[in-house]
């Protein structure tokens, strides 16, 4: 049993596991709820948006509804790497002050969905400013590997609220 | 096994809201000095029918008060009392106040019991005060409406006109379907309504009906056949069962068609009065199953043409006066559709287009024998495509006279409140849009109109000492043009006075003291926010937070608005509005290795420039110049950054565009790629708004191709430029 | 089977049995309500429900009636038309021309044995 106490709002079905896409970005391993992804495609070119931050490449289409697709490597400050073959594309669903949006999110590669048990997830380590890891619930120990698990809302979701509308930006980014 | 009325409760509102608007049609039409006898009955069945059908679902307050209404109609029915302005006015704020009771009681809102108890007083008080002096309404509606006015000679004789006649005998057979009851509707009610027309004989069918125990008391399982004596047209006795429509089957069948021989020759007053009576005479006689006409369908107790016409049938008057159909007309032909399946069904539809349109790409990279029949039988395709897209829209689209039907009442109401005299006059109520489209027009049309009414057409003495007939006139028109409805406002007023609107302007400093502007160009200033040159605010307009806002709606609509306007003559609002919200037809140009929609409705013309059209004027960067004006350049390439094929304006096209205001700007492209009609994604279910992108598209290839928002992207450009 | 005192003219049929008729001798009398309509329906299929086996005669009381519409004469007509196949006659106590105006618009006069 960890002594760790659960990280800091975790949610999930509160069970005690839940299930995680997991993929890889540069050197660290990512996971993302499995029931927040829509699917998982090749990469195509996307039709650029003005006007629209560096990390936003553009739209594409995604049976017949317009997606806006991210790079996370641009996000988290990554090198930005090439879009080859093999580059991938989940699309996840993202909860907003809006409503749900559906987002695509580049990565280098997709490895396994796992189980992960709620008291393994420890929290992340306070770097600094706090907003920067809002978007991390936790870490946990998957095979060897430490799999950084996100809160796809936080992460895509508050800050394209922010692109698009004024006061609502500020409203939900204050949440 | 009990029904959940609740289930019903949407239909009750839905058609009871239909009811009153019919209502409120029939009450402004009707003429005080010789009230219509077919529009009294419409008016009676409608109070009647919302007093039963809420007295069903328990809505007691509505049913009293329209119990009150329904009686004071029934006096008026029956000739006890005369129609004047004030029962009119009282009548037409009657519709208002059921109109907001069933809203209320829609929303679950509480109802405002006060003024609905002063106007049941007012109403009670009317009936208690009824007029003595004798009517000059016709007796009661047993027989066919003989209209006293019309010229017909024997009609100011007693209405029984040919006592030799046997009366018409009209066999009916009503076989209602088990959920007639919780649809709010009693049999017995029509069958007293059809004992007012005329003798009735009742014979009922109980073969439906299960055992005792099985019976669900709350579901139909009688029938009848029913016979009717009397000179009753069918269409009475269809409006009869109008509110059972969709569930019942009714028959009817004229089982007497009178002898061609007649009794009391009248032939002057045939022809005179009777024109259309005459005409549709012959078919009339065989209208047994239901093939609905309009209300004004002449009795079948007229005779053909050559013989002398009994005066019974007479609502040859009423029917010229009636012929704008009352709403309510027996149409059986139609059904009612929810909006999201209609919505779904055009999404569908779009799906198909873009994978037709992927198909016709790829079948034209094909080789061989083969692909040539793929690509005719794709060509076949594709215009099967447009033919169903084609309909499906069309199951959309409504006349805009839903639109326009609301504005009897309000220029009456608003006519009366301002003291002026209007005429309203209404053309092309039949042209259709888009049902979206026409949600969305009827606010800025009211805001144009009241405007028209409010400051455009002068005060009656204004207008007569100018010249003009005292009642001014506002007219609004619909028509299709170019691929576009065209709606139109206008007014015979004054007219915009241009140095008004400049002073004003000057005033706000949103002008310079030396600036020179165009006519037009003084007429946009009334679009700036907050601009209105109104003396002192009326409650309805001169608020000066309304031509921006009508702007606006119609530029969301993906139309444009003009205003034109001559002092002293009057003004004219011209609104260009697309088909539909759904597909646009547009123009793909190429910048670099991205593909644009520009929409068709913008686009001036495209050309090739030459240097020699081309300058730089200080201030306002490169220009060039179109039919005497130089237009500001706008590379698209810039706007979007993205690397174009070529940066020389000599070597790609220039698309002028237009924006708000007759604004032209040229966009520099690499290349045109052709016209078709696209379907509009939203960008913003997604990702969001973007300045100068109104949706998206899929294209052939299903790659995504933006649709260009010509006149926001002026207006960005124009504020950066001005910054 | 015992006889019963109150004979009726088919008295004969009613020797097929059911229940046994209840404590009373008194005919069974049913009192319409003020309005009787669709609504309450379904409430006075159940109250008649409760007399379909009645040995004697049933009684309907309308001297409180005001209001009556199809779906309750729906119910009373095929409460009439069970009984009278039993050979089981309804009676009306009371004179309303609301019903016998309503009985005779419906077509209902001589099914439910009102006075034409």
């Amino acid at each position: 049993m960890s002594s760790n106490a659960p990280a800091r709002n975790v949610k999930g079905p509160g069970e005690g596991s839940y299930q995680v896409l997991t993929f890889v970005l540069g050197n660290e391993t990512y996971g993302v709820d499995i029931l927040r992804v829509q699917e998982i495609r090749g990469w195509s070119a996307v039709t650029k948006i003005p006007h629209a931050p560096s990390h936003v490449l553009g739209v594409l289409n995604l049976r017949g509804s317009i997606v806006p697709i991210v790079d996370l490597r641009m996000r988290f400050s990554l090198e930005r790497a090439e879009y080859t073959t093999v580059t991938v594309i989940i699309v996840v669903s993202v909860m907003s002050a809006a409503g749900r949006r559906d987002f695509g999110v580049v990565v280098d590669g997709v490895s396994d969905v796992v189980d992960v048990n709620v008291e393994e997830v420890k929290a992340a380590p306070e770097l600094g400013a706090r907003g920067a890891t809002d978007y991390i619930r936790g870490l946990v120990p998957v095979s060897e590997r430490m799999v950084v698990l996100l809160d796809i809302d936080r992460l895509i979701g508050s800050e394209l609220t922010a692109l698009n509308s004024g006061p609502t930006a500020e409203a939900a980014s204050a949440a | 096994m009990t029904i959940d009325l609740t289930q019903f409760h949407d239909a009750f509102f839905e058609e009871s809201f239909e009811a009153l608007d019919s209502m409120e049609a029939a009450l402004l039409k009707l003429d005080i000095g010789a009230p219509d006898k077919e529009l009294i009955n419409t008016i009676f069945r409608v109070a009647h029918s919302i007093k039963g059908g809420s007295a069903t679902f328990g809505f007691s307050d509505i049913a009293s008060f329209t119990h009150s209404l329904e009686t004071l109609l029934d006096e008026l029915r029956s000739g006890a009392m005369q129609v004047t302005l004030a029962m009119s006015d009282l009548l037409l704020k009657s519709v208002d106040v059921m109109r907001a009771m069933l809203r209320a009681v829609q929303q679950k809102q509480p109802i405002d019991a006060q003024r609905v108890s002063d106007l049941q007083f007012d109403l009670e008080l009317m009936i208690v005060q009824k007029n003595a002096t004798p009517t000059t309404v016709a007796p009661p509606a047993a027989e066919e409406p003989t209209q006293p006015a019309t010229a017909s000679a024997a009609a100011t004789s007693e209405p029984a006109t040919e006592p030799a006649q046997e009366p018409p005998r009209w066999e009916i057979s009503f076989r209602p379907y088990p959920e007639l009851f919780a649809r709010g509707n009693d049999p017995l009610r029509m069958m007293r309504e059809l004992a007012e027309l005329g003798q009735l004989d009742s014979t009922v069918d109980v073969g439906g009906l299960p055992p005792f125990a099985e019976l669900n008391p709350q579901t139909c399982h009688l029938a009848w056949n029913l016979v009717l004596s009397g000179h009753v047209s069918e269409a009475s006795i269809r409006q009869v069962f109008e509110w059972a429509e969709g569930d019942c089957e009714l028959r009817i069948r004229l089982t007497n068609p009178p002898p061609t021989a007649l009794v009391t020759p009248e032939p002057k007053a045939v022809t005179a009065t009777e024109p259309e009576a005459t005409a549709a005479t012959e078919p009339a006689q065989v209208a047994a199953i239901p093939t609905p006409t309009a209300p004004a369908a002449p009795p079948a107790a007229v005779v053909p043409a050559s013989a002398p016409v009994p005066v019974a049938a007479v609502p040859a008057a009423s029917a010229a006066k009636a012929d704008a159909p009352i709403p309510a007309a027996a149409d059986s032909g139609s059904i009612r559709v929810s909006v999201e399946k209609i919505d779904e069904l055009m999404n569908t539809v779009g799906e198909l287009v873009i994978t037709q349109a992927m198909l016709s790409q790829l079948g034209s990279k094909l080789e061989g024998p083969t692909a040539e029949k793929l690509r005719a039988g794709l060509a076949q395709l594709e215009r099967n495509m447009r033919e169903l897209q084609e309909s499906v829209m069309r199951v959309r689209m409504l006349p805009i006279n839903v639109v326009f039907s609301r504005f009897p009442r309000m220029v009456r109401d608003l006519a009366q409140r301002l003291g002026k005299q209007i005429e309203l006059k209404l053309t092309g109520e039949q042209t259709e849009l888009d049902k979206t489209v026409l949600e969305k027009i009827g606010d800025p049309l009211v805001h144009l109109v009241r405007n028209s009414i409010d400051h455009g057409i002068e005060a009656p003495q204004v207008r007569t000492a100018a010249g003009k007939p005292a009642a001014g006139t506002v007219h609004l028109d619909a028509c299709h043009r170019g691929g576009n409805i065209a709606v139109e406002v206008s007014d015979d007023g004054g007219g915009l006075d241009k140095n008004r609107i400049l002073a004003k302007a000057r005033e706000r400093g949103l002008v310079n003291p030396n600036d020179v502007l165009t006519d037009e160009q003084i007429y946009e200033l009334i679009f700036l926010p907050g601009f209105s040159t109104a003396e002192k605010t009326t409650d309805l307009s001169g608020r000066g937070v309304g031509m921006d806002v009508v702007r606006r709606n119609i530029k969301e609509l993906g139309g444009k608005i003009e205003l034109r306007s001559e002092a002293g003559k009057g003004s004219k609002t011209i609104i260009t509005l697309p088909l539909t919200l759904a597909i646009v037809d547009g123009q793909s140009v190429a910048v670099g290795s991205e593909t644009y929609i520009v929409p068709l409705i913008s686009i001036v013309e495209s050309m090739q420039l030459k240097s020699a059209n081309v300058s730089r004027l200080s201030g306002r960067g490169e220009v060039f110049s179109f039919r005497g004006y130089y237009l500001p350049i706008v590379r698209l390439y810039e706007v979007f950054g993205v690397q174009p094929r070529t940066k020389v304006l000599e070597e790609g096209l220039v698309v002028v565009a237009e924006g708000e205001g007759h604004q032209r700007v040229g966009l520099f492209v690499d290349d045109l790629l052709g016209q078709q009609q696209v379907v509009i994604k939203s960008l913003e279910a997604n990702y969001g708004h973007v300045e100068g992108v109104s949706g998206a598209t899929i294209l052939g290839d299903g790659s995504v191709a933006l649709i260009l928002d010509v006149p926001g992207m002026i207006r960005t450009l124009s504020v950066r430029s001005a910054a | 089977m015992k006889k019963r005192k109150k004979a009726s003219p088919s008295a004969s049929r009613r020797a097929r049995g059911g229940p046994v008729s209840g404590p009373s001798k008194e005919p069974s009398t049913l009192r319409l309500p003020a309005e009787c309509t669709v609504s309450g329906a379904a409430a006075l299929k159940e109250q008649l429900a409760g007399l379909i086996d009645d040995p004697l005669s049933v009684t309907l009381d309308i001297t409180s009636l005001q209001r009556i519409d199809t779906a309750a004469l729906q119910v009373i007509t095929a409460f009439v038309r069970e009984r009278a196949g039993q050979g089981r006659p309804l009676e009306w106590h009371g004179s309303q021309p609301v019903l016998t105006t309503a009985a005779q618009l419906l077509g209902l006069t001589s099914l439910l044995k009102l006075p034409a």
